[in-house]
């Protein structure tokens, strides 16, 4: 498998970004652009399947399945259901399906690294893994007005989260350790926000 | 008696500097990234950190006392809490004793240290003892409210008879305090400006600050020295707040090598980067 490859950082410019549900910025990365990615990696070889799917009020959830080099990873995927504004009818729940679907190849995508870098610093000069501790810096990398240290509300919303959810103060601690390094005060904005989406999206913590 | 209005435990959430942070960023950005940005495992517990959180213990149980009963707890029963505390702080963990700084020489040091403090002080009317602060600190040139806030516990609040109050802060040094070092102390410049932030001053404008000194010297000492301080005082806090936050939240963490370093618990951890 030609990890490099599929973990390769995106380019700026395939880079979209949308508002987040807490003010922030996140960013991502187009359904297109991640069936290319697949491509290059795979050669065109993989396959992706939709196993099961459901319609709640609101949204629609698909649970996708996405194999190549005979290993299959599975990952949910979800879309809000789009309704007229008119009569609050339901446009189209086929493009809401395939939106859900997408959302799910690219969770898949993302399970085999591609567009991992998004969860980590900003990709200015390639990626950097964060999960280990990084060396300290010198003051001179870190603009604070594009990508600087969490706001409170994120620190908030973080907590807020974690508590709806069982966890403890420490386990939040022990969870931005692993997943940056870092304690939760010192998470920069994009570490928070992606802190606060798997949060939003994570399994209970028994 | 002045009421709590915040608990250490609701501060997680919270974007907030301390006394601490400061203190540590100003001794070394490097070891604040290592303690507080990434919480690394400290290598070694420094004794002195755990000798003094241990004599922190017996003297607010001291006020404690004083405050429940209106008079002093005997000295035994001071040191009784001191051994208590030092043998559950320093059993089964890995403290960074020496031969000649040994387990026993702390604990007979921290009796000695205790009965000076015993002989020496003069309690007043008990106010607060340990008392947790949450408090918005302000952009110094605008004045605008920063995102971040300013904890801490102060160590013990008092009152005169006229209901004046006095914040006391209790420390342990190798050596007496001299005045310039005590004007400059970061201690009570913060306790004061977070109790005027509360509403609460020993005048109209001013806060009277006293150190109470435990000095390790071969005849071991108590000293008490006093301070106001203003709001003049609180404007230069606020620059410098402003300053070391501006510093963390750009990653200024470059090391400080000096005297520090020979008790620094991350010292094979930064050497070796």
């Amino acid at each position: 498998m030609n990890r490099e490859l599929l973990e390769k950082p995106f380019d700026p410019s395939q880079i979209k970004q949308r508002k987040g549900s807490f003010g922030d910025v996140l960013d991502y990365i187009e359904g297109a652009s991640v069936i290319q990615r697949l491509n290059e990696a795979f050669n065109g070889d993989w396959m992706f399947e939709v196993l099961d799917h459901h319609v709640y009020d609101d949204e629609v959830v698909v649970l996708g399945k996405l194999t190549a080099a005979q290993i299959s990873k599975c990952q949910f995927g979800k879309s809000k259901i789009t309704r007229a504004t008119k009569d609050n009818s339901i446009i189209s729940l086929g493009d809401d399906l395939k939106a859900a679907a997408t959302d799910s190849l690219k969770k898949c995508a993302t399970l085999f690294g591609v567009g991992l870098h998004l969860y980590f610093d900003p990709p200015k000069n390639g990626s950097q893994p964060a999960a280990a501790p990084r060396s300290p810096g010198n003051g001179g990398s870190n603009d604070p007005s594009t990508d600087g240290r969490l706001t409170a509300k994120q620190l908030s919303a973080i907590f807020s989260i974690a508590k709806s959810k069982n966890w403890s103060n420490k386990d939040v601690r022990e969870f931005t350790q692993e997943m940056f390094g870092k304690l939760p005060d010192f998470l920069s904005r994009k570490e928070a926000s992606a802190v606060i989406t798997h949060l939003s999206g994570g399994q209970t913590h028994d | 008696m002045i009421e709590e209005r915040t608990t250490p435990k609701s501060w997680a959430s919270m974007l907030r500097i301390s006394k601490s942070h400061i203190q540590t960023y100003l001794i070394c950005p490097r070891k604040f990234y290592f303690q507080y940005v990434i919480g690394a495992e400290m290598e070694f517990i420094p004794p002195s950190m755990v000798f003094g959180g241990v004599l922190h213990e017996a003297v607010a149980f001291f006020y404690r006392a004083f405050q429940q009963h209106g008079q002093r707890p005997e000295l035994s029963d001071v040191i009784a809490e001191f051994r208590a505390c030092w043998e559950k702080e320093t059993t089964g963990r890995q403290i960074g004793f020496t031969e000649s700084t040994g387990k026993g020489n702390f604990e007979g040091l921290g009796m000695a240290l205790l009965k000076a403090f015993y002989e020496g002080v003069r309690p007043r009317s008990v106010e607060a003892v340990e008392y947790p602060f949450c408090v918005p600190i302000y952009e110094p040139d605008s004045g605008g409210k920063l995102d971040f806030s300013l904890v801490g516990v102060i160590d013990l609040i008092e009152s005169d008879d006229e209901g004046n109050l006095i914040i006391s802060e209790l420390k342990t040094a190798s050596k007496r305090m001299a005045d310039s070092q005590g004007e400059n102390q970061l201690d009570g410049l913060v306790y004061a400006y977070a109790l005027d932030e509360l509403g609460f001053r020993t005048t109209d404008s001013r806060t009277l600050i006293r150190y109470d000194v435990l000095v390790k010297t071969k005849a071991v000492g108590f000293q008490q020295v006093y301070f106001n301080k203003e709001p003049g005082d609180y404007r230069r806090l606020g620059r410098w707040i402003k300053d070391v936050l501006e510093a963390i939240n750009r990653a200024a963490f470059y090391p400080n090598f000096g005297w520090a370093c020979k008790q620094c618990p991350f010292r094979k951890a930064c050497w070796s980067l």
